[in-house]
């Protein structure tokens, strides 16, 4: 018996070796992003910022995301409803989303398919910036645009020198555009 | 192959087995072997993960960390005097050696601060549950790793069987229960899984899960058929509920059913055997009572004994006339808070009941002062309460006051503005009628400017004056108007 006992240990101890390789199994990345996800959807369902909304996209993926932002008033964008797309990395919020309009707009530091020039979404990123904070530096981009490093130059132009233009150019620009 | 019907049986073992089985790989439920085992290390497989622990109660947002947006684990604080779990911060000074709020810059390798021990605290104090599927366990924080890692029979650990790899909960890693990861298919609907899965399997998802019992004809839970043919189906073989008053049939359920209530012969006296189990019960009960305040009333009177003997001690030949119950001593009984409700419930030198009557004196009026003590405090309560009522009174009557003239001020207001509506437009109306043609329209847009001024009754006084003047001036406009036409 105990020589059966102690053949079992030892053909254990060589299976364990191989089990313990790794030492102690951590949590994947991908992981850790849906579940800061999960949370921030809480929150923003449970106080959800004026102007802005989020919610994770159809099909069930946590990491991908549409939001909408309503133009502030007292801007060329006032009454106008902004569809946006977050693409999250799995290393989120390590890392920053991907956004994109998907509603055509008319601004300096947007350009013509939607990618934005913002410093928070790139180098100025930091973990600690979430959804809502993201929406509402969009938001307020769209007040005040950043006209020294633009993407739309003849938009740049214009904020300045003739805004009457400028919002002609953002309500012919401007299209509700359908889910998928 | 475990029998059929029980698939649960084969996966719970019942708790001594854990007795035999080696202790280096199979956790037993006692906490001091269990904490050996996990000094050798291999428990417990997967970490816990804070990150995914549900908190019982709401917590506070200042206890959250800033990038994982849960209850801190483990913080630190930067220079900068920003909080963040460890390993959230060191995650994050990997991608940028700044902090994540201010973006100061931090040196990884010694800038950290302790924390206060108060957060410490109120971190562990936090109620969570265990992560593990299927256990309810609610801990404080501080308890949950090593509920996690030592005790939770549903935490993974290795398979008992050498030769496998895979993962198993806690309470099925025995080896008296062998490999649980043998792949099985289900005799019912033949899907192909592993050992361990077969109960839960049964229970949620198995498509022939039911089946029609073969005596009612009732869709039944396949693994549950045996329980069911023995305890509900019609068609059951049963006894009589009369079993045990002499009644000897034995028949199929819903026979047995038609036999009891059209009256089987024995029910009187059966139904006799259960008043008289319940009275037994009754009974005893009673003489359990009564003996415990025998008990009770026999300690009583030791006590009044003792105390007796040692009054005799003292007092000697005094002892006689005080221990008649016509004694007066009652008066000189001083009401004392502390005076014991049961004499022998405390120590004897709280008073000196020398007899019943006595003692009962002494409550009574122990209660009267007490009664009269409520009263006065009753007296005292209503007295406030009418004062306060009577400030509140006055408050909201004179916010009334105020309202009132408030609401005349701007009835007046409205009277005023209505009546110069009513002359403009009479005004106009003269107009209209004496000029035809151009003027129509003019008052067709006065109308609508009225309109307008009608859908927001005057919310405050500056639109009112605004409005006013309005008025005012479309009236010396509309009266000139009117003179040149005259």
């Amino acid at each position: 018996m105990s020589f059966a006992q102690d053949s079992q240990n030892s053909a254990l101890g060589s299976v364990q070796a191989n089990k313990l390789g790794g030492a102690r199994k951590v949590v994947e990345p991908g992981q850790n992003a849906a579940k800061r996800l999960q949370t921030e959807l809480m929150q923003l369902m449970t106080s959800p910022a004026p102007g802005v909304s989020a919610f994770p996209s159809a099909d069930g993926n946590l990491l991908s995301w549409r939001a909408t932002i309503e133009g502030p008033d007292d801007t060329p964008y006032s009454g106008l409803t902004f569809k946006l797309s977050f693409e999250f990395p799995a290393n989120y919020p390590y890392a920053p989303p991907t956004v994109l309009f998907q509603t055509p707009i008319y601004h300096p530091n947007v350009d013509f398919s939607g990618r934005i020039c913002l410093d928070i979404l790139k180098d100025k990123w930091t973990p600690a910036y979430n959804i809502q904070t993201v929406l509402l530096s969009l938001q307020s981009l769209l007040g005040e645009p950043n006209n020294a490093s633009p993407l739309n130059g003849e938009a740049a132009e214009l904020w300045d020198k003739d805004p009457t233009l400028f919002k002609t150019k953002v309500m012919d620009r401007h299209k509700d555009v359908e889910d998928e | 192959m475990p029998p059929p019907n029980t698939p649960e049986e084969g996966l719970t073992a019942p708790a001594t087995q854990s007795v035999y089985a080696d202790p280096f790989r199979a956790p037993s439920p006692h906490p001091s072997s269990a904490i050996a085992h996990a000094s050798q290390g291999e428990s417990c497989i997967q970490e816990l993960d804070y990150q995914s622990i549900e908190y019982i109660e709401p917590v506070d947002d200042t206890l959250l960390c800033p990038v994982c947006k849960t209850p801190f684990h483990s913080p630190i604080t930067t220079p900068c005097g920003h909080t963040f779990c460890a390993g959230c911060i060191n995650r994050a000074l990997e991608t940028q050696p700044t902090c994540p709020i201010d973006r100061q810059p931090i040196n990884k390798t010694r800038d950290y601060h302790r924390l206060p021990l108060i957060i410490k605290d109120q971190l562990d104090r936090l109620k969570v549950k265990c992560p593990n599927k299927g256990c309810d366990h609610v801990c404080p924080r501080e308890h949950l790793e090593g509920h996690y890692e030592r005790r939770c029979d549903f935490t993974l650990v290795r398979c008992p069987e050498p030769n496998c790899s895979r993962l198993i909960a806690r309470r099925d890693a025995t080896p008296a229960k062998g490999c649980l990861h043998r792949n099985v298919a289900c005799e019912f609907c033949h899907k192909s899984m592993i050992f361990a899965e077969l109960d839960a399997h049964y229970d949620h998802d198995c498509d022939g899960a039911t089946t029609k019992c073969p005596g009612c004809e009732t869709d039944v839970p396949r693994h549950r058929l045996g329980k069911h043919q023995s305890e509900d189906c019609a068609e059951g073989q049963t006894q009589c509920r009369w079993q045990a008053a002499g009644c000897v049939a034995v028949d199929k359920r819903w026979v047995i059913e038609a036999h009891q209530s059209s009256g089987c012969p024995f029910e009187v006296v059966g139904r006799l055997l259960e008043q008289r189990a319940e009275d037994r019960k009754i009974i005893d009960d009673l003489t359990r009572r009564l003996s415990s305040l025998e008990a009770a009333r026999a300690r009583r009177r030791d006590v009044r004994e003792r105390r007796t003997t040692e009054m005799a001690l003292i007092n000697g030949a005094a002892l006689p006339s005080l221990m008649s119950p016509a004694s007066t001593d009652v008066p000189d009984l001083t009401l004392n808070d502390n005076m014991p409700i049961f004499p022998g419930a405390t120590a004897a030198d709280n008073g000196m009941w020398s007899s019943p009557e006595n003692y009962m004196l002494a409550q009574f009026e122990r209660f009267e002062t007490q009664m009269e003590e409520l009263r006065k405090q009753t007296r005292d309560m209503e007295a406030r309460q009418s004062i306060n009522t009577l400030q509140h009174t006055t408050l909201v009557n004179e916010q009334m006051g105020e309202l009132a003239s408030r609401v005349g001020v701007l009835n007046m207001h409205t009277t005023w503005l209505m009546n110069m509506q009513r002359q403009s437009h009479a005004q106009q109306r003269a107009g209209g009628s004496n000029a035809g043609g151009p003027p129509n329209s003019s008052g067709m847009s006065h109308s609508s400017d009225t309109s307008v001024s009608a859908a927001r009754p005057g919310s405050s006084s500056d639109s009112g004056t605004t409005r006013y003047q309005g008025g005012s001036r479309r009236n010396s406009d509309g009266r000139g108007e009117t003179l040149t036409r005259l």
